[in-house]
């Protein structure tokens, strides 16, 4: 199998086909163009010597100087360097066990071309000496070795330098560097000691560039055995052409032949070289590769987790996550997380992956029919089922998997939660990473939690929000001050307990001229008693229109909230109609506070205490029957003061009294030659007095009027 | 706050202590919302510890007023402190709902109905 896909992806690799290659950038450098046909001129002249010296006679010696095929031969190493270069840079390969792939298949095609007359020797059938076809085979075999150990070495030094520090950057021109002052130098001389020399000093770089093996860390787990392998081709292939190039010289007819050449034996030496090094790292980097790998998972959960939290996705986003990332810890073969309700048998899910929802559902109702045998045992956060066929429980519920981890924790709202981890081996967890584990579990409980609180801070503020704009509209029921009447001087205030408030205070002038008030007081406070305000200014604006007098009005305003108010919420009504001509009021007490009347002549502050009752307490027409209208005559400085409840059961500060009927009467008594807005303000201020400045209980309204 | 409830044959007797703000009123609604249906239809409350009563729980006691009535129960109220009493009589709920003043009378009127 393994040996298949090697001998495909050559194949591939050589000719190309479906190959990962990609092709970056077009167009075509024009570097690689002038290189390109610099190379391509120094091969034809390099033939002309050759055949040359192949056959004098026919061709002719070129009639320069001895140095000159030195200078092409050198001429051409050099361009087929960096022509391959360019050609590399144009192209960008995948991944590294791809390059191996590459390396050792051209490597193979090029060892082919080498063997093909050894081959021919072996059945039999050898090439004769000076033949063409040997002369081509091993021309060819020339070009293709230098290619091929130029190409290689460019791609080795590259590999060697990803990952790599940024010193080992300069190591790669140095190599370079060293390996065209070779070549060149051989144009002129050839000695021993001179080669020594550059083997020394590119040996040295080589070397120094080959330690660099980090790249091999990096190698993907799947391939490591594959890039292994190629490898290991490699460095077989490459010593292989080495060292027939180095003992069985080709290409005599050349200047410089195989065997001598520097050019050759830098390139070629240094593939050897990494090939075998890095084959070495890689065979003794394997059996640590799963621990690096390890670590290197825990660190990228770590680091998803912590994306998470600062990402602050909804709850449902951390608990996948936490979902792939006990897997992906464990190895578990799946994993669900849900949220116990001690009154049901079936937890609420969270998340589940690997596992139907009726097979979970299976095993919840199981765990919690039997909490004694599935309890923690002390030092261990998590229940472990090391084999459920062995459980006595869960052995019959024919599931796909045999080993069960269950964890419990805490999250936002003392809510418990569990995380099931199971997987199809029994056995299969080892302890090590189930604790481990437990680290990412309290990162997941502390991400939910910063959830939870930002949710709950956002509604937090939405329901402020709402409340702010409740408060605006409701301040827009009550009228803010009333208009001049040339009859009577009015003035009111509304103090709502929490944000908005349950009473309401209006006033319409009728066509006759008579005033109608009405001061009204919906049980309850907050929200919902400022939507039944609302709603009872609607029925008392278009009660208005009918100009009702105060039986018609209570009785008409009752059937109106029978049918919209909830059940059990009532409203008190007090309705008074002035008639100015008189003077004289006429007023229903609809189960509120009774109106205070200061009689202007007789000098007396009273109560007008009737018979009454609230509206919406009896649904039906016997409403009616409860009602009772009294008519008082008034006259000019007569102070009339409607007012809610939160006024006279305003607590204390000090004792547990109330501020009282009594406290309102003498406050008014006190302060009877004050305008209406000065008084209102001034039984406001005495109830806060009394109550030391604390928030209302419930709320406070005045309206005042006085009779001109 | 605290609701008592004690059952007397036909009749529950619901004791309130303390002051029945919108949060007792939740539980009076349970509570009541229970006795009617085991079938309770005549209640005495006593109100004898009864501090304060907020418009919350009025309301409660008046929601179940007709439903009561249909089954031929009623309320009692009995033991009424002055405050308590007289928010009663402002409101007028002296006419939908029997008061008293003692436990006695409270029974009386309960099996009168």
């Amino acid at each position: 199998m393994l040996i298949r896909r090697l001998s495909a992806k050559c194949a591939c690799s050589v000719l190309s086909g479906r190959y990962t290659m990609k092709l970056s950038a077009f167009p075509i450098s024009r570097s690689f163009w002038v290189l390109s046909s610099i190379l391509a001129l120094s091969l034809v002249f390099l033939c002309w010597h050759a055949l040359s010296v192949i056959r004098p006679a026919d061709v002719g010696l070129l009639p320069w100087r001895s140095h000159l095929p030195r200078v092409l031969e050198a001429v051409f190493f050099i361009t087929s360097f960096f022509t391959i270069r360019s050609l590399l840079r144009m192209v960008s390969f995948y991944n590294t066990e791809e390059k191996l792939a590459g390396i050792a298949g051209a490597g193979l095609l090029v060892l082919g071309i080498t063997l093909v007359p050894t081959g021919m020797a072996w059945t039999g059938n050898p090439l004769p000496a000076g033949s063409a076809t040997l002369l081509l085979l091993e021309g060819l075999q020339f070009i293709f070795l230098t290619l091929l150990f130029s190409g290689s070495a460019l791609i080795l030094t590259r590999l060697s330098g990803e990952h790599s520090s940024q010193w080992t950057h300069k190591l790669r021109p140095l190599f370079i560097l060293i390996l065209i002052t070779a070549t060149v130098s051989q144009i002129f001389y050839q000695s021993a000691a001179a080669a020594i020399v550059f083997y020394g000093t590119a040996g040295i770089v080589a070397f120094l560039m080959t330690y660099q093996s980090a790249w091999i860390t990096y190698l993907a787990r799947q391939s490591r055995v594959t890039a292994f392998t190629y490898l290991l081709a490699a460095f077989f292939v490459s010593s292989a052409l080495f060292l027939k190039m180095y003992y069985q010289p080709t290409a005599g007819f050349l200047p410089i032949s195989t065997e001598q050449s520097l050019f050759l034996h830098l390139t070629g030496g240094f593939v050897v070289l990494w090939c075998g090094w890095s084959l070495l790292v890689l065979f003794f980097h394997l059996p640590l590769a799963h621990v690096l790998d390890a670590r290197e998972k825990e660190s990228q959960n770590l680091v998803h987790m912590s994306q998470l939290a600062e990402e602050r996705k909804e709850i449902t986003a951390v608990t996948n996550s936490l979902v792939k990332t006990a897997m992906n810890q464990t190895g578990a073969d799946g994993c669900w997380i849900s949220e116990v309700d001690s009154q049901q048998p079936a937890n609420k899910l969270m998340a589940r992956e690997g596992i139907s929802d009726n097979d979970r559902k299976r095993v919840e109702y199981t765990l919690h029919a039997h909490p004694a045998h599935y309890e923690l045992d002390g030092g261990y956060p998590f229940v472990y089922i090391r084999n459920l066929l062995a459980d006595p429980h869960l052995r019959d519920h024919s599931l796909n998997f045999r080993s069960l981890v269950i964890f419990p924790f805490q999250t936002a709202g003392e809510r418990e939660w569990h995380l099931h981890l199971f997987t199809q081996q029994p056995q299969g967890f080892e302890e090590q990473s189930l604790r481990q584990l437990q680290t990412y579990i309290t990162h997941a409980r502390l991400t939910i939690n910063n959830v939870s609180m930002l949710q709950s801070t956002l509604e937090k503020e939405r329901l402020e929000h709402d409340i702010e704009i409740g408060k605006q509209v409701q301040q827009r029921l009550i009228p803010a001050h009333f208009p001049e009447h040339k009859n009577i001087a009015m003035a009111g205030a509304s103090l709502a307990a929490e944000e908005v408030g349950g009473d309401y205070y209006d006033c319409h002038t009728m066509q006759d001229g008579r005033l109608a008030i009405l001061m009204a007081d919906v049980s309850g406070k907050g929200t919902s008693a400022a939507f039944h305000v609302a709603e009872m200014k609607g029925i008392f604006q278009s009660l208005m229109l009918g100009e009702p007098e105060p039986a018609a009005f209570l009785s008409q305003a009752n059937k109106a909230i029978a049918r919209c108010f909830d059940k059990g919420m009532f409203i008190t009504v007090l309705y008074a109609v002035i008639d100015f001509d008189k003077p004289q009021v006429s007023y229903a007490r609809g189960g509120h506070c009774p109106l205070l009347h200061f009689d202007a002549v007789s000098h007396k502050v009273q109560l007008l205490k009737d018979d009454g009752l609230g509206l919406g307490i009896v649904r039906d027409e016997s409403y009616d029957q409860t009602i009772r209208v009294r008519t008082l005559p008034l006259h000019a400085g007569d102070l009339l003061v409607f007012y809610t409840d939160g006024i006279v059961e305003a607590r204390s500060h000090e004792t547990s009294g109330e501020y009282g009927y009594e406290r309102l009467r003498d406050c008014v008594y006190l302060n009877l030659d004050l305008p209406p807005k000065q008084l209102t303000n001034k039984i406001l201020q005495d109830v806060e007095i009394y109550t030391g400045g604390k928030a209302g209980r419930d709320d406070m309204s005045v309206l005042v009027g006085r009779l001109k | 706050m605290e609701i008592l409830t004690k059952l007397n044959n036909n009749t529950l007797k619901i004791s309130l202590v303390g002051e029945l703000d919108a949060n007792g009123a939740i539980n009076l609604d349970h509570i009541i919302k229970k006795a009617l249906s085991d079938s309770y239809y005549k209640i005495a409350v006593d109100c004898a510890q009864l501090d304060y009563i907020s418009s919350a729980g009025l309301g409660v006691f008046i929601s179940y007023i007709s439903e009561l009535e249909e089954h031929n129960g009623k309320f009692v109220f009995y033991n009424l402190k002055d405050n308590v009493r007289s928010v009663f009589n402002i409101l007028g709920l002296q006419k939908v709902v029997t008061i008293t003043q003692t436990f006695n009378d409270a029974k009386t009127e309960l099996h009168e109905v």
